[in-house]
């Protein structure tokens, strides 16, 4: 008699652990967030931004900068690629001050370079690994610049990538995917988790399809301690990396300037880029981060980049646009989080100029047109 | 018995390798075909390419430039009108357009301006600043006229569709009027032919 109300006890706690298990995963997998954006808004609250300093990036023969693609800030130094094809591409360190540490020599010897396209910073091991398009290899070195080591790998593509921990990459790439479509027409990857030295990948079912193909993004992936979020190109996703797999953790959506789920589908690139151009849609995710008290995120729209900042707290849409147009903070054409409280952004001296005109702050600085960009470091709260 | 046996061998023996030669005959002309009809797809492909590119050089052909006011080197703001006191060869490639594509076509420039003149030839990009067009400038180590307009031109050889902002050329004379408008190719021998008849044209002085 009392084996059958011990297999009865045992079968109501295996039935209860199992239960809580599926709840924790269904947990995880709660619906996306749904973040409604007004584009027209023309009355839409200022940010209170205050600018905490203004950094000039030295500029001598040795550390002229072309165009900046890409600057991220880690252990007190600034780290950027100059993609300018007609210089040769050189990465660049500068020091808090905006002095000028080291950069990049171009050639094929050991830790010389061809076209730096990429850089990750692995924080835990302090060094940098530059991707080399040209030789398909990723270059190791210390925060010094001393070479470590190379490591080549012929068959992955590389457009941006971040280290995630140890031996994992999020890389974003613009690759033909090895399936075709359900029609048997290419796709191309966007996002890829790669692990073993390059050598075991794991492609994310976030695929661009009908001649659509990746494009450069600014910073499409925000890493903290918590949590990793990235974004894709002619996509309104921001989607979550739990474990090796991928969520949709916010959906933005514009209203009637969303393309539909069909126009993504079918259209080319050409042809949404004309529409984005002419103000009648909004166009992909560039950039996304993150802080305690703001959600960050860029998008294309009639020919600009709108940076919108979601409030934590109480979910308000600001538009970082409106203050630079108020002339609140000068026009940053990259820029990041330097810790919670505080961005960084990259700022072109002709603009700089005109924010010290317009602004009446920063007067004691002398500018010149072909000064390299200078930085400047602001902090941005709810009024 | 045997002898139907020893025909059945015999057939066999014929029939089997003809039936393999066939169908690896027929295989080989199925790839051959597969062959032909991605070239035709490809042909198709292109030539629909050129006649969209034809059209648009087709559309600007003859119309007039409005007066659009150019950035230079210096950052002062210029007439385009006041630079064309005779026709000019103007070449217009956007810093999103292909590097590769505007460092060959500087290269044709270079030897276009051992004919022509240096003073014929203007360069306009779009740089959102003087600071990256001097950089431009300064690492081509060009020494022809440089100026921003960041705007459009509003010409159909310049369209919002086209992503790549594929680099053109066109000639403008004193009143703005456009000839000879022309998107840079990445076929050697087309741009060749066009550079030929814009040397032609400044020899003939009309």
């Amino acid at each position: 008699m009392k084996y059958p109300i011990t297999i009865i006890t045992v079968a109501s706690i295996l039935f209860v652990l199992l239960a809580s298990c599926a709840n924790r995963e269904s947990g995880m997998d709660k619906s996306p967030e749904e973040i409604i954006i007004n584009i027209d808004d023309k009355n839409g609250a200022l940010l209170n931004v205050s600018i905490k300093d203004v950094i000039p990036l030295e500029t001598s023969q040795n550390s002229l900068i072309g165009y900046a693609s890409q600057v991220k800030y880690f252990n007190h130094r600034f780290y950027l690629i100059d993609k300018n094809r007609f210089q040769k591409p050189t990465f660049f360190v500068f020091d808090e001050k905006g002095k000028f540490v080291w950069k990049t020599i171009q050639g094929k010897g050991p830790g010389e370079v061809i076209e730096p396209y990429a850089f990750a910073i692995n924080e835990e091991d302090s060094v940098i690994l530059l991707h080399d398009q040209a030789l398909s290899a990723i270059n190791t070195y210390d925060l010094n610049g001393n070479f470590i080591y190379s490591k080549k790998h012929p068959n992955v593509f590389i457009k941006d990538f971040y280290h995630i921990n140890r031996d994992t990459f999020l890389v974003y790439n613009c690759a033909t995917s090895p399936n075709p479509s359900p029609k048997g027409k290419t796709q191309f990857l966007t996002y890829t988790l790669f692990t073993n030295s390059f050598t075991k990948e794991k492609h994310f079912d976030i695929l661009l399809s009908n001649n659509k193909v990746s494009m450069d993004l600014f910073t499409p992936v925000f890493i903290n301690r918590d949590e990793i979020l990235f974004v894709a190109p002619w996509n309104y996703n921001i989607y979550h990396l739990v474990g090796d797999k991928e969520r949709i953790r916010y959906h933005l959506s514009f209203g009637k300037y969303n393309f539909s789920s069909t126009e993504l589908a079918t259209l080319s690139s050409d042809e949404l880029r004309e529409q984005i151009n002419q103000g009648s849609k909004v166009g992909s995710l560039y950039s996304i981060f993150k802080t305690n008290h703001f959600l960050v995120f860029i998008v294309e729209y009639n020919r600009k980049l709108i940076t919108f900042f979601q409030s934590i707290k109480n979910k308000k849409i600001y538009s970082l646009n409106d203050c630079i147009d108020s002339g609140l903070i000068p026009f940053c054409f990259n820029w990041g989080i330097k810790n919670d409280s505080t961005f960084y952004g990259l700022v072109e001296p002709e603009q700089l100029v005109q924010f010290q005109k317009s602004s009446d702050q920063f007067k004691e600085l002398d500018i010149n047109d072909n000064d390299n960009p200078y930085i400047i470091i602001f902090s941005v709260s709810e009024l | 018995m045997k002898r139907n046996l020893n025909l059945c061998w015999l057939l066999l023996l014929i029939f089997v390798p003809v039936l393999i030669y066939l169908s690896f005959k027929s295989r080989q002309t199925f790839k051959h075909y597969e062959e032909l009809r991605k070239d035709l797809i490809l042909s198709e492909y292109r030539i629909k390419k050129y006649v969209y590119r034809f059209n648009r050089e087709l559309y600007t052909e003859n119309l007039t430039l409005r007066d659009l006011y150019l950035t230079d080197l210096n950052n002062d703001t210029v007439p385009i009108k006041s630079l064309v006191t005779s026709s000019k060869l103007i070449y217009r490639f956007s810093n999103q357009s292909c590097s590769a594509c505007v460092a060959d076509d500087i290269k044709y420039l270079r030897e276009l301006g051992d004919s022509i003149g240096y003073q014929n030839i203007i360069i306009i990009s779009d740089y959102e600043n003087t600071r990256l067009l001097n950089i431009f400038r300064n690492s081509t180590g060009i020494n022809f006229p440089c100026y921003n307009f960041t705007g459009s031109f509003n010409l159909s050889i310049e369209t919002d569709s086209d992503i790549k902002k594929t680099p053109f050329f066109f000639l403008l004379d004193e009143k703005l009027k456009i000839q000879y408008a022309f998107l840079a190719d990445e076929y050697p021998e087309l741009n060749e032919i066009y550079f030929s008849r814009i040397r032609a044209f400044f020899r003939k002085g009309f």
